[in-house]
């Protein structure tokens, strides 16, 4: 049993390392045997004028991931950087050449639960504003690589959401340095929904001390105003007595100086979202909305943004919102913007295609619009000069089940099935 | 006038679906329903008052029936063969005009005059009312019902969870309510605030009358503490609900004299305690749940004599009718049940609850269904069984409607067919106490959210 388990492990690390170890045309070789039927050209030039790891994309379809494509297009990428896109692009001398069928930008989960050790939630109180997710990262968990090989290039681990006003999420890359933050405090999430009631339900009345408002809904509600109510009242008041980092942190977020998430499902939870936020002058951007087809002119009229996590085949937990595969199709008809959340993003905009969403609006979902709603356009989220190289190759269409992902480039370092180069 | 209300009037000849159209084209309409395309734009909410079954329970759509939307309300002038009031005598054949959702004239059609643009509804083989008034729903909303850490709860209100029109309610307003007071549980002495709303479409502000509506107390048989708290008995639970009391008394006496001029420093908010302020300035009344004679003695004693505040008697059942004379002079309503009647043992005969307290002389008197204990499409049968019980149908009929509009102090928006009041009408075969008549259509605010011509018969 022993042999076998070390074994398996084994069959992990040699893609990590011959991938290193090994010059680059062994490699060239292996892929062209892997992918007999693509022109597939690797050469071993790690410089260029074009910057350090230089490369040249030439693919057939270039998604911007801003709705637009060129057809074809190629993309200059060095120093980690993309440098130039444009259709034709005279390649620079010595510079390594790849072809691809399609290429999009790396794609972003503005709602990921992935690397967090030791829980994502503290358990002993419902308010944890100086909190951060960042602490509790393990950056050596494989789920991070995983990541990667589904295209997923940058994440927005989030707290969980046991907890009213439960801390800081943080945005890092899942590829190249370790760690790789984007920004490694983003903003405040609140919880505006059944969950926090989860651990202190009980059968009748409250068996033990450590049952704790909320139970229900009501109580929910109550945390939030009360909290928002008291940082509204202490940044009116100041005292000249130390401020605790929480009071801070919350007396910053009605004062709109930190950025508030706030996850919300069914269509009355959004409403009293919008409700509270409306009482206390927060702006908070929408997670979650499962039933937000429901209340789309409330999003609209909010002026609404949408990370939303309910395109599954199931409704979560035990709120049992009721869920409807075409809402990012009628999201988009409405104008209301949104990211499709929650991993497995490519699945989703498949299936968000499949369900009515426009080809371009669903890659969109997935990578310009979640970089917009959460402030990093100027990082991530499009195939344009100046920005991240996150990229990713596929065999063919991006939304169809059966193309395959060639390789993911994370900051120009590119990740091929376990052949990294 | 004669009360006619029994006598239902008599059936019209009226072809069904099914035998003016033929066979083979009935087949080919469901044919086409079923191989409708399947469409990325979802299935609306409002394709639930698609006719679904055409034919299978009532006649063929009128032409010019007025379907819910939310645009500008439309201008009604509706024709009813006996319009029950609720704010005079009956009158047989009358008219009722609507504009903007409120009620523009009510009378004898003989004297009402049709203006120009109105939109005709002939109604003259049916009778007219004035929306039900449900005093004591918990099915407006979603489950989140008791917060039970605390005993007593100011801070909560449940307005926040509020689904309007869900699909109990539109059976609800099949019965005829168009306005409920949904309110916390009875889990702890006071369950929070509840809220005024109508059953109809719309967003929660467009729904709600008031919030808050009023408060919710629960002072025995639910909230009993077995932890080892306060309040594991009616002494300890009645000094709980008086100490929760006292401190809002206290808050608002503070505001109200900062108001008035006289104290200088302004009060600090503070959020748990702001609702009481239009409690105790007796501008929402507290909606009891109290039951039996001691309950409601302590209730007549500490919530109405003591703290002097509007108080619901919200249950009222069991022996707590002998208390009928000092509910009588107190003016305090009792919107009774779910439960109806009680079994004296001394006279070895089942009481009809409603009819004790109006027997004793109790004015506001209603009934209610304590939804889901019971549905509340079925108010009415509550109140048709009061009648069973020695009830007049007369005041049956404004127990379902004005009085507990009254005792809700809504009466200014609902309750009765007067000119300025919303236009909660409700349209049915007969008396809403005869439980084999049913409602035909119904208006919320002037707009159409029922109507068995073109929807299913839901009730």
């Amino acid at each position: 049993m022993t042999y076998w388990l070390s074994n398996k492990r084994r069959l992990r690390f040699p893609w990590a390392s011959i991938g290193r170890a090994i010059v680059a045309p062994v490699i060239a070789c292996c892929v062209c045997v892997g992918f007999a039927s693509k022109v597939y050209s690797l050469e071993d030039s790690l410089t260029s004028s074009a910057g350090t790891n230089a490369v040249l994309i030439q693919a057939e379809v270039v998604h911007i991931g801003d709705g637009t494509t060129l057809q074809p297009g190629m993309v200059l990428v060095g120093d980690g950087k993309i440098q130039a896109v444009a259709e034709s692009i005279t390649p620079p001398a010595d510079i390594r050449v790849l072809r691809v069928a399609e290429l999009t930008p790396g794609f972003i989960d503005a709602a990921s639960s992935i690397g967090i050790a030791g829980g994502a939630g503290e358990l002993t109180s419902e308010v944890t504003p100086d909190f951060v997710v960042a602490d509790a990262l393990n950056f050596q968990d494989p789920d991070f690589r995983r990541q990667v090989d589904a295209g997923i290039t940058t994440v927005h681990v989030t707290p969980n959401t046991d907890n009213v006003i439960a801390g800081f999420a943080g945005l890092l890359k899942t590829g190249g340095a370790t760690p790789n933050w984007l920004q490694r405090e983003t903003g405040l999430f609140l919880s505006m929904c059944n969950d926090p009631t989860g651990r202190n339900t009980s059968r009748s009345r409250p068996e033990t001390l450590y049952v704790r408002q909320p139970t229900n809904r009501m109580g929910v509600v109550w945390i939030l105003r009360s909290r928002l109510h008291s940082a509204q009242q202490a940044t009116a008041t100041p005292t000249t007595e130390s401020t605790t980092a929480a009071a801070q942190i919350m007396s910053d977020m009605v004062q709109g100086k930190v950025r508030t998430y706030a996850v919300s499902r069914t269509s009355y939870d959004i409403e009293t979202l919008y409700r509270i936020a409306k009482e206390f002058g927060v702006r908070p951007t929408l997670v979650g909305g499962d039933e937000a087809y429901k209340v789309l002119d409330v999003l609209k009229q909010e002026q609404a943004a949408l990370i939303f996590t309910g395109f599954s085949t199931q409704a979560i937990g035990s709120e049992q919102s009721q869920l409807r595969w075409n809402t990012p199709a009628l999201l988009a008809n409405a104008k209301i913007p949104f990211a499709l959340a929650g991993d497995e993003l490519l699945s989703q905009a498949r299936l968000a295609h499949r369900f009515g969403l426009e080809r371009e609006t669903a890659l969109a979902a997935i990578t310009s619009e979640p970089a917009k709603i959460l402030g990093h356009e100027g990082r991530v989220g499009k195939i344009a000069a100046g920005l991240d190289a996150d990229l990713v190759a596929f065999q063919g269409d991006p939304l169809q089940v059966t193309s395959a992902l060639e390789w993911v480039m994370v900051d120009g370092q590119i990740y091929s099935n376990g052949k990294d180069q | 006038m004669s009360n006619r209300f029994l006598t239902p009037l008599p059936p019209t000849s009226r072809k069904s679906f099914t035998r003016r159209v033929p066979i083979w084209l009935r087949c080919g309409l469901m044919l086409l329903l079923c191989l409708a395309p399947a469409t990325t734009v979802p299935a609306d909410e409002s394709n639930e008052t698609a006719p679904i079954q055409a034919g299978a329970n009532d006649e063929p759509k009128p032409e010019s029936t007025v379907i819910d939307s939310r645009g500008p309300a439309p201008k009604l002038a509706i024709l009813v063969g006996k319009l029950i009031t609720c704010a005079g005598p009956n009158i047989d054949g009358g008219t009722i005009l609507v504009a903007d959702g409120k009620i523009q004239a009510v009378g004898p059609s003989n004297e009402i005059a049709i203006p120009e643009g109105y939109e005709v509804i002939d109604h003259r083989e049916h009778f007219a009312m004035p929306g039900l008034v449900e005093a004591h729903c918990h099915t407006a909303g979603s489950g989140d019902l008791n917060e039970m850490v605390y005993q007593t709860n100011p801070e909560l209100r449940n307005w926040d969870q509020i689904i309007p029109h869900n699909p109990r309610l539109q059976v609800a307003i099949a019965g005829g309510v168009t306005t409920v007071c949904q309110i916390p549980g009875s889990g702890t002495n006071m369950g929070g605030w509840g809220v005024l709303m109508k059953t109809g479409p719309g967003r929660p502000e467009e729904v709600i009358i008031r919030a808050p509506g009023v408060l919710k107390i629960a002072q025995a048989g639910n909230p009993e503490r077995t932890g080892g708290e306060v309040g594991s008995g009616r002494i300890g639970m009645n000094h709980v609900i008086r100490q929760q009391l006292l401190e809002g008394q206290l808050y608002v006496r503070q505001w109200d004299e900062y108001e008035a001029g006289h104290r200088a420093t302004k009060p600090e908010v503070d959020l748990r305690l702001e609702y009481f302020k239009p409690l105790f300035r007796r501008e929402i009344p507290i909606l009891v749940h109290t039951q039996q004679f001691q309950v409601v003695q302590s209730t007549l004693r500490i919530l109405h004599d003591e703290m002097n505040l509007k108080i619901i008697i919200g249950h009222g059942t069991f022996d707590a009718y002998f208390l009928g004379e000092e509910v009588r002079k107190r003016g305090i309503p009792v919107m009774a049940g779910p439960r109806g009647f009680r079994y004296d043992p001394e006279l070895g005969q089942i009481r009809g609850i409603v009819a004790e307290y109006d027997a004793r002389g109790v004015e506001g008197l209603g009934v209610n269904t304590d939804s889901p204990v019971i549905p509340e499409e079925e108010l009415a049968f509550q109140a048709t069984m009061a009648v069973r019980f020695g009830w007049t149908e007369e005041r049956a009929i404004r127990g379902l409607t004005i009085e507990p509009a009254k005792a809700l102090m809504i009466d200014h928006r609902v309750g009765s067919l007067e000119v300025g009041k919303d236009a909660d009408i409700v349209i049915l075969t007969g008396s809403i106490i005869d439980p084999r008549q049913h409602v035909k259509q119904v208006f919320i605010d002037g707009r159409n959210v029922y109507n068995t011509a073109v929807d299913r018969r839901r009730f």
